[in-house]
């Protein structure tokens, strides 16, 4: 578990980008824009196109996402197995540090 | 002026179009062009550049190892408090044209280190400054011996010039040995092998 967090992470300045995108597919297939606008709704944060895309290219390079066959000039993409062992280790992985962050709080 | 979509588009490398290159337009042309989202763009692209071409990756080798060796030369200087300038022969036109060539070399050398090591790491984000620093010390070994190797018969400070050098080779050592928690070894000849063959896509 703690290896496929540090796979996450080892994305440098890519990594909080890469979790979003990841989060984003785990539902259902997205393409660019399509992933933009959930993000955005689900995190409050805009990702920039050129960021968007370096982390769709170093998520795909990883295999934890893969293409789809385009749609027009969009081309979906969806979570791979890998993609979704490595979303929950990194989710249990805050979900943890949330619990302790909370509970320190409740003790002050 | 305004960019447009695709002039956004050209700055990314050409293979990085073509795997890329029609899902990202069609994005652009959805995106409001801000200037956050110009410099979003121009930074991606930078980095594309970067990581993923073999021209990239070269320019960045030589623009830091040449960036490195005077600043290197000049740190173990200031340290060891000795210096070389002045020596006989040392401001002549030969001792210029000796210097570029050893420092050619060390660009050389340092360009190949960081490109073995891009290469080991698959991704820029792996190229930490230490590398960076290690280069440093390493041209400044060379160029101290290089020095002394130019001054050959005239006074040299022999002295000296071990002391920076053992200093700046000692440096390099720590600093390789602790270089990289990830990796087991500082560059990887197979990596270096598979870069001189394509740039990845």
């Amino acid at each position: 578990m703690k290896k496929a967090k540090d796979e996450l992470t080892g994305l440098g300045r890519f990594s909080e980008p890469a979790l979003f995108i990841l989060i984003s597919l785990a539902d259902s297939p997205k393409h660019g824009y399509a992933m933009t606008q959930d993000i955005e709704e689900v995190s409050g944060q805009k990702l920039g196109p050129g960021t968007l895309y370096g982390a769709i290219a170093r998520l795909e390079a990883r295999k934890w996402i893969e293409p789809m066959p385009a749609e027009d000039r969009r081309r979906p993409y969806r979570l791979t197995g890998a993609g979704q062992k490595v979303l929950r280790a990194r989710l249990d992985s805050l979900k943890a540090v949330a619990r302790i962050g909370h509970a320190r709080l409740v003790e002050n | 002026m305004a960019l447009t979509p695709r002039q956004l588009l050209r700055l990314y490398p050409g293979l990085w179009r073509l795997r890329y290159g029609g899902e990202f337009l069609a994005l652009l042309e959805t995106t409001p062009i801000t200037r956050a989202v110009v410099i979003d763009v121009v930074r991606s692209a930078a980095r594309e550049w970067v990581t993923r071409t073999r021209i990239g990756q070269l320019l960045l080798g030589s623009v830091v190892a040449f960036a490195a060796t005077p600043c290197a030369v000049g740190l173990t200087r200031v340290v060891s408090s000795v210096t070389l300038l002045g020596e006989p022969g040392l401001d002549s036109f030969e001792s210029l044209v000796y210097r570029v060539l050893v420092r050619s070399t060390t660009l050389i050398v340092g360009t190949f280190l960081i490109v073995a090591k891009t290469c080991h790491d698959r991704r820029f984000e792996g190229l930490g400054l230490s590398r960076f620093v290690a280069v440093f010390f390493l041209t400044a070994a060379w160029d101290q011996w290089a020095v002394l190797g130019y001054s050959s018969g005239a006074a040299v400070d022999l002295d000296g010039v071990w002391m920076q050098s053992a200093f700046s080779v000692s440096f390099m050592l720590v600093l390789l040995l602790n270089v990289d928690r990830r990796h087991e070894t500082f560059f990887s000849w197979r990596a270096l092998s598979r870069w001189t063959s394509s740039d990845r896509y």
